[in-house]
């Protein structure tokens, strides 16, 4: 098996019966495919059981797969899938409500500076800030600035409209600058958000 | 107010057109809220670009695999014969696609597997079980019907609650055209029948066992769906035991 091989051609060796071209494919996709679930779900252990059900599931329907499409892209469908199975679960899970108290003297997540860029806990501010974000613009926006697909990818991968993917990318982002606390003392519209959607 | 957030993600992306540049300017003038929107959404996007990858899990690889059946013990599990089901599925689409040739148009391919059938079965097949009970159900079973009914396979399996099984000793004729659907590498035990109809073709379901190898317990349950026509392959779930 030959690790230079396209995609293409591993699926075609797997539909050929090579079970190792599906290692490959495993392989070389796993940390992609990982990193979206992560950026989505925002649980590392949530996102392993994601990224471990998309290889499943890709595994049991890439005898459907007929090259309509790129294979990542394909991919990246059954894993936005996956996530979106995962968070359904997690809604169905009794919650278990984590208050945050209004006078949490935490420092607010501040945007990075020249001056005082600490890139670790920024990483982890802007993490924490994505999972306010409604889903709907949340897995756009990951997507778009995460994954760096462009817009006519994404619009394949969710099967909407390009216009769709530009306006819930803007809607995204804003909310993340919002809940980035950019503008200071300003309330979250990040909840209400997806009900405006145009 | 109709917001132009299509437009203002390009103007964000930096690729708003000369043409459109006017009007989204002329809106955020009048729309606090855009202009708000926009000044978020221009931070927000440096910063989400700005995220490192997370690193996956370093036995992501080997959860996924294990969790699909296969390595391992070295002995051939679905995972393993996986690919071979998807060619069996191509082969068979293939087969429908072409035109019959020569002949008038009458030996078509599924009667030629037909014909081969017969003749198997004539031969007595290597892997023949003629002690395997079929069941005729009138249903007819989807994807999510078939995963269904290997789950509760693997339940009673797992809870020893497998009772004997009631039906008739399935036509050996049955059991190998079921079988023609398994490729060589499985080696699986059948444990029943199933008459029935997949996705509203007639089809025989065959339930197998599935063991690691070397005298270990069976691990897996999985359920082959062959046509009843042509015996060629239509499906395959499984359920870990």
């Amino acid at each position: 098996m030959d690790a230079s091989d396209s995609d293409e051609r591993l699926v075609r060796r797997f539909q050929e019966g090579s079970a190792d071209a599906f290692e490959v494919l495993v392989q070389r996709h796993g940390t992609r495919v990982y990193n979206l679930c992560f950026r989505i779900l925002g649980d590392p252990e949530e996102a392993a059981d994601a990224s471990q059900d998309t290889f499943l599931a890709a595994l049991r329907k890439l005898n459907t797969f007929r090259g309509d499409s790129a294979f990542t892209t394909w991919l990246h469908r059954v894993a936005v899938n996956a996530c979106y199975d995962s968070l359904r679960r997690k809604r169905r899970r009794p919650l278990i409500q984590i208050v945050r108290d209004e006078d949490d003297e935490r420092p607010e997540p501040s945007l990075p500076s020249p001056d005082h860029a600490d890139q670790v806990v920024f990483s982890v501010d802007v993490g924490r800030a994505l999972m306010e974000v409604p889903e709907e613009f949340r897995v756009v926006l990951v997507l778009a600035d995460v994954q760096d697909l462009p817009y006519d990818e994404i619009a394949r991968v969710l099967e909407i409209p390009v216009g769709t993917v530009k306006s819930r990318v803007f809607r995204g982002r804003a909310a993340l600058g919002r809940a980035l606390g950019v503008a200071r003392g300003e309330p979250s519209r990040a909840s209400q958000a997806s009900e405006e959607e145009a | 107010m109709n917001h132009p957030y299509e437009r203002l993600a390009d103007l964000v992306d930096g690729t708003l057109g000369e043409e459109d540049l006017a009007g989204v300017h002329a809106h955020l003038d009048t729309c606090a809220s855009c202009r708000e929107d926009a000044a978020h959404a221009a931070a927000a996007r440096e910063a989400a670009r700005s995220l490192p990858q997370a690193a996956a899990p370093a036995d992501l690889h080997r959860r996924v695999i294990v969790a699909a059946g296969g390595r391992g013990h070295g002995s051939p599990t679905w995972y393993r014969w996986a690919g071979v089901a998807a060619a069996a599925a191509v082969v068979v689409a293939i087969a429908i696609a072409l035109p019959n040739v020569g002949d008038g148009g009458k030996t078509g391919a599924a009667e030629d597997a037909a014909a081969s059938v017969e003749a198997q079965a004539a031969e007595g097949g290597a892997r023949a079980n003629d002690d395997v009970t079929i069941t005729v159900e009138d249903k007819n079973y989807d994807e999510q019907g078939l995963q269904q009914l290997v789950s509760a396979s693997s339940s009673d399996v797992a809870s020893s609650e497998q009772a004997p099984l009631a039906g008739a000793l399935a036509d050996p004729a049955a059991v190998r055209c079921v079988e023609r659907a398994v490729p060589d590498e499985a080696t699986g035990r059948l444990i029943r029948l199933i008459q029935a109809r997949f996705e509203g073709r007639a089809a025989y379901i065959g339930i197998y066992l599935e063991s690691p190898g070397a005298g270990q317990q069976p691990d897996l349950v999985t359920a082959w769906v062959a046509s009843r026509n042509d015996c060629s392959f239509l499906s395959l779930a499984f359920a870990k035991i």
